[in-house]
């Protein structure tokens, strides 16, 4: 395996962001990284700026108005940058995928590697969702 | 109750209101484009109201403007009524007189393409900025 | 000659994408401009395309915190045009739910606030102690959030008498952990330092701007559905509106905090008091009229417009939420403020679209970029300062 590899199985920094979505899978991911769950003892962790992460989770089903910033996010992202659509709204669009202002799913506008649906997905299911992803890296 | 504040309303403006009492804690009160402003003032500065938020729909007698006042001592909402014409919809503001209504004006400026007269701010506030100045996703115009 | 701080749209602690423009000189903060839009969905429209059922459904999702609020809402704004009744002890169950509800929101929130001044004990404290609370809504309505429960005339499951027992068990650990929390928030000095005096807003202004919820409770204005036009079962309980003078940001903190032992006490006694009975009247069909939906959903009051033609359809149906009303209380509260309590006092409105976003400088003359990282910091700073000065 690559250097890049057993960099990445040892810590994933993720850089969350949302993308016009409820909230909800946003709280289940900041869920993850409490104590109930605490994915930090696996070496995940939240940053605080795109240019740190190596993975690049997406809430949200964006709408028109998100989609620029959602692109220049990911192009600020320092390749190689794994992007996961989380929640349905993020892998379809979901509930929403009919309304006058979609401009989505997440897909539409960046490449995404894994998807994890729900709405809004378990903590348990995006823990689940992240192991699938380092095993696909 | 409603009671009051409709006896209130009657007795300010006799017959330029027209209520209907859905039941004791529901009215709706249709007035003339002329007397909204008063009316609506009246609601908020005379009879203890607050704006909670405006539902505005396109329909086949015009642009209606409906404005939900919860009386919060009286435990009841009274809405207030008023249809404007097309093509062009325009009104006096009432945010000059209550701030509140600034931000729900201009909601209602964006997808109906309401002209709020005396608005401190008529810019759009939700739809994205690629879309037309005329575009007014409520309407429902040919 | 003011500079242009954009905040947004994607911030690391606050969670929704909407864009915040501070015009500043120097560290002041000299007005204030707020760019919506980002979430955005078009709910009204769809709306329109869905039947009364679904629609509850799909307004669940306008927030994934006050998903019940919302679905109450607009499930009373049906009720409200079909005249309807519905049963006490579906009455009872909304009320429990509801206020299980608040009790995550706001202890969401604890800890949000705990992390933008720097206290991530606070923040790890709050988020620990609200998956009780979500495990109790899990055993109630099948999910932790967008519990698809509520509905027009009542609730669709009822719940199995032995649940009562283990979730009265969750309400007294969180009281008691939520007693030790307002002790360690409230006797702390660098937290009063931090939100003392801190975003004031005069009570005059919080009702000129139609503020809601704690945002305006915090400031003296005593605004409350569940005590002006009550619903549920809260004139059948015991229970106080929490209203706080000082109008800054420590009451706005401290009536959350109390409101979830508020909280506690009226799901205490409804369990105590649940009726027997039905748990929905049922609604065959909605006739023409129009009803108004109203509850005191965490952050304010949640109000559903439904217009119906008569068929399975609403005609129209506007929902606000309790923040749209909120976010324009920011200004005042920001004007002359500092920077590094900027945020801070953003968050203080607990804004149901969380306001992820960048905080970048835009200065004509050329300074250099400030991001988020770099107002999050400058919010921990300043705690860090009071600490060492204290």
């Amino acid at each position: 395996m690559g250097i890049t590899n057993w960099g990445f199985k040892k810590s994933l920094w993720v850089f969350h962001l949302n993308a016009g979505a409820c909230n909800n899978c946003d709280i289940e991911v900041l869920d993850c990284l409490c104590p109930k769950f605490d994915v930090e003892r696996f070496g995940i962790k939240l940053v605080g700026s795109v240019k740190h992460a190596d993975v690049l989770l997406v809430s949200g089903s964006c709408p028109r108005k998100v989609v620029p910033q959602l692109i220049e996010t990911y192009e600020q992202a320092p390749k190689p940058c794994a992007v996961v659509a989380i929640g349905s709204c993020g892998c379809t669009g979901g509930i929403f995928k009919d309304g006058y202002n979609f401009a989505g799913p997440v897909d539409k506008h960046i490449p995404v590697d894994a998807y994890i649906p729900g709405c809004p997905p378990r903590p348990e299911a995006i823990i689940g969702g992240i192991v699938k992803l380092m095993g696909k890296l | 109750m409603s009671k009051e504040v409709l006896e209130g309303l009657k007795s300010r403006f006799g017959d330029r209101v027209e209520i209907y009492e859905h039941n004791p804690t529901r009215a709706y009160v249709t007035v003339a484009n002329e007397d909204w402003i008063s009316v609506t003032r009246h609601m908020y500065e005379e009879a203890g109201g607050r704006l909670a938020t405006a539902s505005g729909s396109d329909r086949s007698t015009g642009v209606e403007l409906l404005y939900h006042f919860p009386i919060d001592s009286a435990g009841t909402v009274v809405s207030i009524r008023t249809t404007l014409k097309k093509p062009f919809p325009k009104i006096e503001s009432l945010a000059p007189y209550y701030p509140a209504a600034d931000f729900i004006e201009r909601e209602i400026f964006d997808f109906l393409g309401v002209e709020f007269a005396g608005h401190p701010d008529p810019r759009k506030i939700l739809s994205s900025h690629d879309r037309p100045a005329d575009f007014h996703p409520m309407r429902r115009d040919e | 000659m003011s500079t242009l701080i954009p905040i947004g749209p994607f911030h690391p602690v606050l969670e929704e994408p909407e864009y915040i423009s501070l015009f500043v000189e120097g560290e002041t903060v000299v007005d204030a401009d707020i760019d919506l839009g980002r979430v955005h969905r078009g709910m009204e429209l769809l709306a329109q395309e869905k039947t009364y059922d679904q629609d509850i459904f799909l307004v669940e999702r306008i927030c994934g915190i006050c998903s019940a609020s919302h679905s109450w809402a607009a499930s009373r704004a049906v009720e409200d045009i079909v005249g309807a009744e519905v049963p006490a002890r579906a009455r009872y169950l909304r009320t429990i739910v509801h206020e299980l509800e608040r009790l995550h929101s706001h202890m969401l929130w604890v800890g949000l606030g705990g992390h933008i001044i720097g206290y991530w004990t606070v923040y790890m404290w709050g988020w620990k102690y609200r998956e009780p609370i979500l495990d109790a809504l899990e055993m109630i309505t099948g999910n932790r959030n967008h519990y698809a429960w509520y509905k027009p005339g009542g609730v669709r499951r009822d719940v199995p008498d032995e649940l009562w027992p283990k979730i009265l068990e969750i309400c007294d650990e969180f009281d008691a952990n939520l007693d030790m929390l307002i002790g360690a928030v409230l006797d702390d000095p660098v937290i009063q330092a931090r939100l003392k005096g801190v975003g004031y807003l005069s009570k005059e202004d919080a009702i000129a701007y139609g503020t809601l919820g704690p945002t305006a409770r915090g400031s003296g204005y005593a605004t409350d559905v569940r005590h002006d036009e009550p619903y549920g079962a809260y004139d059948e309980v015991d229970w106080d509106v929490i209203v706080q003078p000082d109008g800054d940001c420590l009451a706005v903190a401290v009536v959350r905090l109390l409101e979830m032992k508020e909280a506690v006490k009226i799901i205490k006694q409804c369990i105590r008091k649940l009726p027997d009975g039905p748990i929905e009247t049922e609604i065959r069909e909605v006739p023409r009229g129009e009803g108004c939906g109203h509850v005191e959903a965490p952050r304010g009051e949640a109000f559903h417009f439904i217009r119906s033609n008569g068929t399975n359809m609403p005609e129209r149906h506007k929902m606000r939420a309790p923040t749209f009303n909120n976010i324009p209380s920011f200004r005042p509260r920001v004007k002359g403020e500092t920077i590094s309590d900027a945020v801070l006092i953003f968050a203080i409105i607990d804004p149901c679209y969380s306001c992820t976003e960048r905080l970048a400088i835009l200065d004509p003359s050329g300074k250099p970029l400030m991001n988020a990282q770099d107002l999050l910091r400058k919010s921990h700073e300043k705690t860090e300062e009071i600490r060492r000065n204290s």
